[in-house]
């Protein structure tokens, strides 16, 4: 998408999501005699957000007149050559992480772990064996360093 | 004296635990989520069982080693490994995508210890004078320093002032989820109590940070079997000391305001990072060239946040009160050893332990070298591993490290919310800075103001009335136009500025 597009909907979403917090806000409890109760802080938050909502679609609207070049080059721009693996790298992660998060409490944290790790590696093209060996060695040294000598409790 | 001194820290029950704590240091600050005040939580129960001054030498010892490890992860991986670090993600992790990460690390690892010198030095020579003048920040002043603080960031940021602007709208909103301060009433929770507490400060951070640099990577499969850093050419230390002797001066500036922001109860070793490159930028011939991996914008942060742990011991040993919440629980701890933190504390047997922990800062900016220089091979090591290996551990290490805090899964969920947040935000070229730093400073903002206008009846006159509120405004103003003011002095002595 380009710039100003996502400028748009920057711009456009800062100014529905100040409303929000404003409209919200409206239901925070006022002190009695002073005017800076909890609804104070958010409520000035939101105004500078919507001011800064518009600025941005101005500029949006702007840079949808000049050239591609006249835009500031980022360093992360080249990055993202995004392909079908790549999108199914994205989609395995999201669903193997949420599984993760969901089911670590029950089954345990090294089993789980061990698992996550194996498929995740799997996926990103990591022959079985490597996966296998750094999945157990990433599990062990992890759990070694925070569950036994940091003692931190573990999912 | 000086031999007294040595004398009574030269000893087993001293040295072995400072040692521990350094090399404890080392994991803490180099896993992402782990604190250096974590650690010290961790270890105050242990510090019980040992003497008053190897329980602080431990401590002392894990607090530098941690701020000097967090920036090994943010470098190599763009994951900041304590929140002091966040500034090294930006020139530091450029340098490692040129394939200089060894030089940007050498720098960390003299100019830290550089920096820590400095503010111990300071902290032996002007405790008492420098925590006078810390102790007269009032509400007034303290939110105009966080309004610097956050002027700076979004000033020193890439991308315009105004998405600059939207990221602390955005970090200053999440700031305030949570049971209000003030009045107790919950903002923002939708119900939800793990939201009561607010929103935790690291998985935003870890979030914000660590997952966009995931979802970059295994988007583009040519890039996973890369080995995560690489390395055009390894730099030694030999290498890099002509180049720190050249930035004496800004490593000297750094260490001084790195020290000063510490002492100021409340801004700790991460604002002082940030204040530190925001005026580096300013000064700068060549400010254009920070945030693409300029070495200014390593030395500064790196220097100013080991002297900021150094001046946040400034006002716990001269007044009693805190300069961030390492000191706040060591403070704590040394309560428990009978001891009266405060002017009295200089005097009589405690006054030994205070000399005491001053020779044991100094010792552990000395011992950083080779402890930092080992920590630095090892992890190089483990981060030349490729890609396809590498993401998954540093989705582990983001999971952990949001978990780890409050050992809650909500925080986990809230940390892949701030990921894709943080992937949107960088693909719109909104910086990232502003909103971590904003989440830090929100609170102090909104505390010191709504205190200040209540004692003044909603009369916003003080806070820009007062002298030291002047003296901090015309600061801020001199710093916001310091590029056009360097420029007309320039013109008026007849130098030609347009290179500059």
């Amino acid at each position: 998408m380009n710039t100003w597009k996502l400028d748009i909907v920057t711009g456009m979403g800062s100014i529905a999501f100040a409303s929000f917090v404003l409209i919200y806000a409206i239901r925070f409890p006022e002190p009695r005699g002073a005017d800076f109760g909890p609804a104070l802080f958010p409520r000035v938050i939101a105004s500078i957000l919507i001011i800064l909502g518009v600025l941005v679609l101005i500029q949006a609207w702007k840079l949808r007149t000049q050239p591609a070049t006249e835009c500031e080059p980022d360093p992360l721009d080249e990055e993202i050559v995004a392909s079908f693996h790549g999108l199914r790298n994205v989609a395995v992660t999201i669903i193997v992480l949420v599984i993760y998060i969901s089911v670590v409490g029950t089954i345990g944290f090294i089993p789980t772990t061990l698992v996550m790790l194996f498929v995740l590696m799997k996926t990103y093209g990591v022959s079985v064996l490597r996966s296998v060996l750094f999945a157990c060695l990433i599990t062990a040294f992890v759990y070694v360093l925070f569950a036994v000598l940091l003692r931190v409790v573990l999912p | 004296m000086i031999v007294d001194v040595l004398a009574s820290v030269m000893r087993i029950e001293v040295l072995a635990p400072w040692i521990l704590g350094m090399l404890l240091g080392v994991f803490v600050g180099a896993m992402p989520g782990m604190t250096a005040t974590m650690a010290t939580a961790i270890l105050v129960p242990i510090t019980y069982y040992l003497s008053p001054m190897g329980g602080l030498a431990m401590i002392l010892g894990t607090a530098c080693v941690s701020i000097f490890a967090g920036d090994i992860p943010a470098t190599y991986l763009r994951v900041p490994g304590t929140p002091s670090s966040g500034v090294a993600v930006l020139d530091g992790y450029q340098m490692t995508r040129q394939g200089k990460a060894s030089m940007a690390l050498s720098f960390d690892l003299i100019c830290s210890p550089l920096g820590g010198l400095v503010g111990f030095i300071l902290l032996i020579g002007g405790a008492t004078a420098l925590a006078a003048i810390a102790l007269r920040f009032s509400f007034y002043e303290f939110l105009w320093v966080a309004v610097f603080g956050l002027a700076t960031c979004v000033i020193i940021s890439r991308g315009t002032m105004v998405k600059g602007g939207i990221a602390v709208a955005i970090g200053l909103f999440v700031s305030t989820v949570g049971v209000d301060i003030v009045t107790g009433y919950p903002r923002f929770t939708f119900g939800n109590v793990n939201l009561l507490s607010g929103v935790g400060f690291i998985p935003a951070m870890i979030g914000l940070f660590g997952i966009p640099v995931v979802l970059r990577t295994i988007m583009t499969p040519k890039r996973m079997e890369l080995p995560s850093v690489e390395e055009k050419k390894r730099f030694s230390i030999g290498d890099v000391l002509p180049r720190v002797v050249k930035h004496r001066a800004l490593i000297l500036r750094s260490s001084l305001i790195g020290t000063f922001i510490g002492s100021l109860p409340g801004a700790g070793a991460d604002i002082a990072a940030w204040v530190a490159y925001g005026v580096a930028k300013r000064n700068s011939k060549t400010p254009e060239k920070f945030g693409t991996g300029i070495e200014e914008g390593v030395i500064a942060p790196t220097s100013a946040n080991n002297a900021g742990v150094a001046g946040a011991w400034i006002p716990a040993l001269a007044l009693g009160i805190p300069g961030d919440s390492i000191t706040a629980i060591i403070l704590g701890a040394a309560m428990i050893y009978g001891l009266r933190p405060g002017p009295l504390m200089f005097e009589g047997a405690s006054g030994e332990l205070v000399r005491g922990i001053f020779a044991i800062g100094i010792m552990t900016q000395i011992m950083l070298i080779p402890i930092g220089f080992l920590a630095i091979r090892a992890f190089s090591k483990i981060f030349r591993l490729p890609n396809s290996v590498i993401m998954p551990m540093i989705l582990l290490f983001c999971i952990l490290g949001s978990y780890a805090l409050n050992f809650n899964m909500f925080d986990v969920g809230l940390m892949f919310a701030f990921g894709l947040l943080g992937f949107y935000m960088e693909r719109n070229k909104i910086p990232l800075p502003p909103l971590v730093l904003a989440i830090i400073l929100g609170p102090l903002i909104e505390r010191n103001l709504r205190l200040g206008l209540m004692q003044t009846g909603g009369s916003l006159l003080p806070f820009f009335t007062r002298p030291i509120s002047v003296i901090v405004i015309v600061a801020i103003i001199l710093f916001l136009s310091w590029g056009r003011i360097y420029q007309l002095i320039c013109r008026l002595r007849g130098v030609n500025t347009t290179q500059e």
